[in-house]
């Protein structure tokens, strides 16, 4: 909500930067989960597809490549084989902290290593 | 659970300049007596080796990157406390 020459206009947050001439600092987050599964990255990547398909709903979930995913085009999933085990990054921007931790949530609760 | 606590939009948004010393100093307040910092090109990177989690810092990004939850969160409101925001 931005109050200029006596008027209250509701603007976007970035058209609310400029305007107000500061310049936001922007956080990401990368979290690296450990995850038990064998076989290919391609198949778990597919797999992770799956599942985050079936929990946020098939239009959310893109594939990008044999080894990544993106979900609603902001959190960025990225699926390594490092020293024979498979790790998972997942990496969002603090705007859009609900919709990353949700993904790490679902991404935990269903392959995390013990 | 952080499911719950999730809201749709983010409850504060930062801005301004980050003060790397500051920073350093609210986490050894908070625990983390481990702080590395190195500077390459006007980039820092903050290595917590105890627990495996790193804070790299541009001039207007800064980047988290842990592999426990937690440590993430709590960082995260760290940083937060640095930084001006609305």
């Amino acid at each position: 909500l931005i109050m200029k020459n006596n008027k209250v206009r509701i603007v976007s947050v970035n058209e609310a930067w400029g305007e107000l001439g500061v310049t936001p600092h922007q956080l990401r987050f990368t979290e690296r989960v450990e995850i038990e599964e064998v076989g290919p990255i391609p198949a778990l990547t597919s797999m992770l597809h799956s599942l985050l398909s079936q929990k946020l709903g098939a239009s959310q979930v893109q594939a990008v490549n044999e080894y990544q995913l993106s979900v609603a085009d902001t959190v960025c999933i990225n699926i390594q084989d490092i020293d024979h085990t498979k790790t998972v990054f997942i990496s969002w921007t603090h705007q859009d902290e609900a919709l990353g931790s949700k993904v790490l949530n679902i991404i935990k609760s269903n392959y995390k290593k013990s | 659970s952080d499911d719950e606590s999730a809201t749709k939009y983010p409850q504060c948004y930062p801005y301004g300049n980050l003060s790397v010393d500051d920073l350093v100093q609210r986490l050894a307040q908070a625990g983390f007596t481990d702080a590395k910092v190195e500077e390459l090109s006007g980039v820092f990177i903050i290595t917590l080796e105890n627990d495996s989690g790193i804070i790299k810092i541009s001039e207007a990004s800064t980047h988290i990157i842990s592999g426990n939850g937690k440590l993430r969160e709590k960082l995260r409101d760290i940083l937060l406390e640095c930084l001006s925001s609305y």
